[in-house]
């Protein structure tokens, strides 16, 4: 299954983090990653999305990559299209340290891009389990 | 996501049960349920997450928001039956030392 990749495009709502982490939990176990890494796994990515969302612009859309590469699940989450502003408030904005500090324990390395102050993508990986 | 609450007069306690996940999605909605709730009686919340299966970082923004209104009465917010997976998050999040946690099965 090495180098084997899933592309998942999304509008750039709430009502489908709920697909991305789905998804990611069928990915990370088709991999061989326990129950406790893809609860990690599944939650990383929701927080990432969360990250992206909750920002002063939202994108339109988010393309999300999967893949499997030397024994580890590698996720690109990548906001595109027309980036509009929101309502959100600083309180949720606040929060935001939230989820770095969720994504920094359960992922083995994040990087986040920004540009203008406004996160444009989050990269992660973690080792997987297992070797199916 | 399900939410029940019932009033304790005796304690002036809200006993609320989480029931399912909690996501940006629904988040919203807790968050007026439970601001409601203080508004209607200012007490004490017990939350029971026996069934509460997911939580991300914008339901625990609901619990710190709600707990910044109680506290202005000098009220406490308490989780029970937490699941360890959940609990986990607390702890990585550091919430654990500001809300009183009871873990499922303990």
């Amino acid at each position: 299954m090495s180098n084997d990749t899933i592309t998942l495009t999304v509008p750039a709502k709430p009502e489908y983090v709920m697909v991305t982490r789905l998804t990611s939990a069928a990915f990370a176990s088709r991999l061989g990653f326990d129950v406790d890494q893809i609860e990690d796994i599944k939650m990383s990515v929701a927080e990432a999305i969360i990250l992206i969302l909750n920002q002063a612009v939202r994108p339109e859309e988010l393309l999300i990559k999967f893949k499997h590469l030397d024994q580890c699940i590698h996720i690109d989450i990548t906001g595109q299209g027309e980036w509009i502003e929101t309502n959100i408030s600083s309180q949720d904005i606040d929060h935001a340290q939230l989820s770095r500090y969720i994504l920094g324990s359960m992922m083995d390395e994040v990087e986040f891009k920004t540009d203008n102050g406004i996160m444009r993508e989050i990269c992660m990986h973690k080792g997987c389990g297992g070797s199916s | 996501m399900d939410v029940k609450e019932k009033f304790n007069p005796d304690t002036n306690t809200w006993h609320v049960s989480l029931d399912g996940e909690i996501d940006i999605y629904n988040a919203p909605d807790l968050k007026d349920k439970l601001h409601k709730l203080i508004e209607q009686q200012p007490g004490n919340i017990v939350l029971d997450c026996q069934n509460l299966t997911y939580i991300d970082s914008t339901g625990l923004g609901v619990l710190i928001s709600a707990l910044r209104r109680v506290k202005e009465y000098d009220g406490q917010i308490t989780i029970t039956n937490l699941k360890p997976y959940i609990r986990k998050i607390f702890v990585i999040t550091g919430l654990d030392k500001i809300f009183a946690l009871e873990v499922q099965g303990t």
